[in-house]
Formats: C-alpha cells, sequence, structure tokens
C-alpha cells in the first residue's frame, strides 16, 4: 500500500491522466486508477482533488445521463489540463532519475564497502 | 437566494429523499460541517449534487457512504475546504471585476441622468452635444460590459442572477430615473 503523504502529490497528476484518455466520472477514474495498482481509492479520495482541478481550469465536467439512474458528472481535460500533465510528468520523471540515482549511489558505495572490507579480511588473514 | 439557487436546492432536496437513511444522516452532515465553515450556499448545494449523485450511484452497487467517502466525514469535508481555498482569492478578484463590469452600465445610467438633472435645476439651456454627452458615456459602458459578458462573462463569473431579488428593483429605479432625467431634459430643451 502505498502511504497517503506519499500519494498526495502524484495522485492529481494521476487523476489527469485518467482523464485526459478519456472522458469519464469520478467512479470508473477510480476503479481504473485501482486497476494500476493504486489501493484503496475511493471516489471520497478522488472527489477534492476534481472538484479543484474543475476550480483550476485544468478539467471541465457536462452531465450525461447513466444506464442506472442519476445523471453522471463526466469529465473532460482542457488545454491548460494538458499542460499542466506535461509539467508533472516532466516533473516526475526528474524526480524518479533523482530518486533512482540516490538509491543506485547507495547499492553502489554499499557494494564497494562490502569489496573494501572483504579485501582487508583476506589481507589480514595472510 | 438567487433563482438558480432556490432550483437547484429544490432538486437536490428530491434526490435526497431516494437516499437510504444511513446515507442521508452522513450527507447531512457534511452538509452542516461546511455551512459551519462559511462555504457559500451556492457553492454547498453543488456538492450536495454531487454527494448525492455519489451516495445514490453507490447505493446501487449497494455499498455505504463509509465506503466510498472514508469513515470520517470530517476528514473528507477538511479536504473539500483544502481544495475550495485553493484559488478562491484570485476567483474572488474575478468575480468582482465581473460584477463591477455588469453594473457599471447602471452607474453609468445614474451619472447621465444626474448631470441631465443638474442641467435641468440649474435651468441651463440644452446644448445637443451636451444631451449627446450624457447618453455617450452610458452607451459605452453598456457596449464594454455587453462585449466582456458574451467574450469572457465565464472567466469573470458574470451572472444574469446578479439582478435578481431587491438587485432587480435598484436597477429598475436606476433605468427609470436615467430614461426621466433625460427625457425631462429633451423636452426641457426644446
Amino acid at each position: 500500500m502505498i502511504p497517503s503523504q506519499m500519494l498526495k502529490g502524484i495522485l492529481e497528476g494521476c487523476v489527469l491522466k485518467v482523464i485526459c484518455d478519456s472522458e469519464t466520472y469520478g467512479y470508473e477514474i477510480s476503479q481504473k486508477l485501482r486497476e494500476h495498482g493504486f489501493e484503496e481509492i475511493s471516489e471520497g479520495t478522488i472527489y477534492p482533488l476534481l472538484l479543484r482541478m474543475e476550480k483550476n481550469g485544468l478539467i471541465e465536467a457536462t452531465y450525461k445521463a447513466s444506464a442506472l439512474g442519476p445523471k453522471r458528472k463526466y469529465f473532460h481535460i482542457t488545454g491548460e489540463g494538458k499542460k499542466e500533465l506535461t509539467d508533472f510528468l516532466t516533473a516526475y520523471r526528474e524526480m524518479e532519475q533523482a530518486v533512482r540515482h540516490l538509491f543506485a549511489e547507495g547499492r553502489q558505495e554499499a557494494a564497494e564497502g562490502k569489496t573494501e572490507a572483504a579485501g582487508k579480511g583476506s589481507g589480514a588473514a595472510k | 437566494m438567487t433563482q438558480d439557487e432556490k432550483e437547484l436546492k429544490k432538486r437536490n432536496n428530491r434526490r435526497d429523499a431516494k437516499l437510504c437513511r444511513e446515507n442521508k444522516e452522513y450527507m447531512t452532515k457534511i452538509i452542516c460541517y461546511l455551512r459551519d465553515e462559511d462555504v457559500p450556499d451556492m457553492q454547498v448545494e453543488d456538492i450536495r449534487q454531487d454527494i448525492t449523485d455519489m451516495l445514490l450511484d453507490a447505493q446501487e452497487r449497494g455499498e455505504k457512504a463509509e465506503t466510498v467517502l472514508g469513515e470520517d466525514y470530517r476528514t473528507f469535508c477538511g479536504e473539500i475546504l483544502e481544495s475550495l481555498k485553493d484559488r478562491e482569492a484570485k476567483d474572488q478578484d474575478r468575480k468582482k471585476f465581473g460584477i463591477f463590469l455588469m453594473w457599471f452600465p447602471f452607474v453609468g445610467m445614474f451619472c447621465s441622468g444626474a448631470a441631465a438633472g443638474m442641467k435641468i435645476l440649474q435651468h441651463t439651456p440644452w446644448s445637443p452635444a451636451e444631451f449627446l454627452y450624457t447618453l455617450l458615456y452610458f452607451a459605452v459602458w453598456m457596449f464594454i460590459s455587453a462585449a466582456v459578458y458574451v467574450t469572457a462573462g465565464k472567466k469573470f463569473y458574470m451572472k444574469k442572477s446578479y439582478f435578481e431579488g431587491k438587485r432587480k428593483t435598484i436597477a429598475v429605479l436606476l433605468a427609470l430615473f436615467f430614461a426621466a432625467a433625460e427625457a425631462v431634459f429633451w423636452l426641457t430643451g426644446i
């Protein structure tokens, strides 16, 4: 499970991506995110994000009739939203690379440390 | 309360009736919380509409409000409030500008009417240029306001509802004052 604090920063970008792929509504967004491995994402989690994105002009809503009862609020991405999505992806890749680099360096140092220790160990044995 | 708000409230009340008792209770807590936090009525009704739809959908799937919106309604409300605050200041500035633009022709009406009234009271002879000037002042602002309303009305939250209720009476009185003053100005000029 991804901790909620970690999720907070990236969930908006992910919701935007789902809406960018096709016009959709709250419950469907939460289901799609779950399919991609975002566990425990309910409509309640994404509703405040949708509200904010709509307010900021990143998405727009239209009401459409649904087969099961009430009219549904469908969201589609705006031009500003597409720009925001590109910015999010750039920032996310930058961060991903930095984290990857940091951990790879950590692993390398650990490996070097082990080799050194092994060398000293063999030297002492002689 | 504007006509739009009244309509939305009525529609929400009708839809609310379809919610089961538990979901209705959860919903009431959310609405009370938002009202306590001074969220504007129209915004509360918009949110109520969204949440009612969500809960009606959840009912169809056999899910409870707690499953969809979380165990603690306060956490959910807190996140909503956070989202609303985000661009509030910027929105307010745009809205104020929208109200200002929509009302400016009426300020023009008042000023033009007052200028015409002064001339009448002073018994100053009417000049066609002065008469045209008082009309032009109003016409220019009417044109600017209408142009912005058509091209960017949504962006500046320009709504016809700004002229509902008491405001409608003020607008009508200003228009009558303008028309009467201009008419008398014209007649005395002749």
